[in-house]
């Protein structure tokens, strides 16, 4: 093949790519994207859709997941709103990412219902350690960092403290009536469960 | 200007819409709008109506086509569909089945 299968930068396509062999996406893809040797997304490139290849380089913007079926590079610029999921996952100083991270021997994205399961939220914590990198960055993606961490550093707490307040609930529930909102009612009962231990 | 090319190998369901050239090696089903050069090579299929400045088929294609510039049908070309463009050239051993409206 003379060159590279490429969709150019003023190219769209709305509709499902699958390539046997390698690919660069420089244009716009809207709808799945099936590549089985390497699929590089170039800076000035938007994918709203589900991309998987053997050996993916995100360098532009993707609203999607992205599985790898060997490795999977998010570089400096890359911006990424969706799950990763590959066998190794990198992510370099400089991209950003929302989403959930997953390495896998498997390479295969699990579904989103396990998300809510307290193991799946570890690695959500972990992926702001990577961004908080760049620390020279402007404004635009400092202030989406800060809501990132925002969501996501609460998250492993949550079920501790549900766990925990299980108990306290129980012996609450006989002194006062709890407020009915859930949130409120963990600090409460943490409190309440501090005072009874001393 | 950069160029689009789906290689051997790629296969693309839906439509594609571009303002540069476009080469054409693996498959395209649906619908191919270009504002640039369209060019279909020799292990090219396109079932979609092609809408270009120029098309260049030497593979297989099956749907209307429409040029602004001309169609040049290449040997080895195959075409079923019509053709609508100012120009057109058939090359011998090219095969074609369709109407052609040349706007006289």
């Amino acid at each position: 093949m003379a060159s590279p299968s490429t969709i150019s930068s003023g190219t769209v396509v709305r509709g499902r790519i699958k390539a046997a062999g390698d690919l660069n996406v420089e244009g716009q893809v809207h709808g799945d994207v099936e590549v089985d040797g390497e699929l590089v997304i170039a800076p000035e490139a938007l994918l709203k859709s589900d991309v998987a290849g053997g050996r993916v380089v995100v360098r532009g913007a993707v609203a999607g997941n992205i599985r790898g079926g060997d490795t999977l590079v998010l570089e400096s610029g890359a911006r990424v709103v969706g799950d990763l999921s590959a066998p190794t996952i990198g992510i370099r100083a400089g991209a950003l990412l929302r989403g959930r991270v997953e390495t896998s021997a498997s390479g295969s994205v699990a579904p989103r219902a396990k998300a809510a399961s307290s193991s799946t939220r570890l690695p959500r914590a972990a992926a702001p350690k990577k961004e908080s990198a760049p620390a020279k960055r402007a404004p635009k993606p400092a202030a989406k960092k800060r809501s990132a961490r925002k969501r996501s550093a609460p998250a492993p707490v949550v079920p501790k403290a549900a766990g925990r307040g299980k108990k306290a609930v129980a012996k609450k529930k006989k002194t006062a009536a709890p407020a009915p909102v859930v949130p409120a009612l963990k600090k409460r009962t943490k409190k309440a469960a501090k005072r009874r231990a001393r | 200007m950069a160029t689009t090319v789906i290689g051997p190998g790629i296969t693309i369901e839906g439509e594609v819409s571009s303002d540069d050239e476009v080469l054409i090696g693996g498959t395209v089903r649906g619908k191919l709008q270009v504002e640039g050069p369209v060019t279909v090579e020799a292990d090219g299929t396109v079932e979609a109506d092609i809408g270009a400045s120029s098309v260049a088929i030497g593979g297989t294609v099956t749907g209307n086509v429409t040029a602004t510039e001309r169609v040049d049908l290449l040997a080895g070309g195959r075409l079923v569909g019509d053709v609508q463009a100012a120009r057109l050239t058939i090359a011998d051993g090219a095969v074609f089945k369709g109407n052609v409206d040349m706007d006289v």
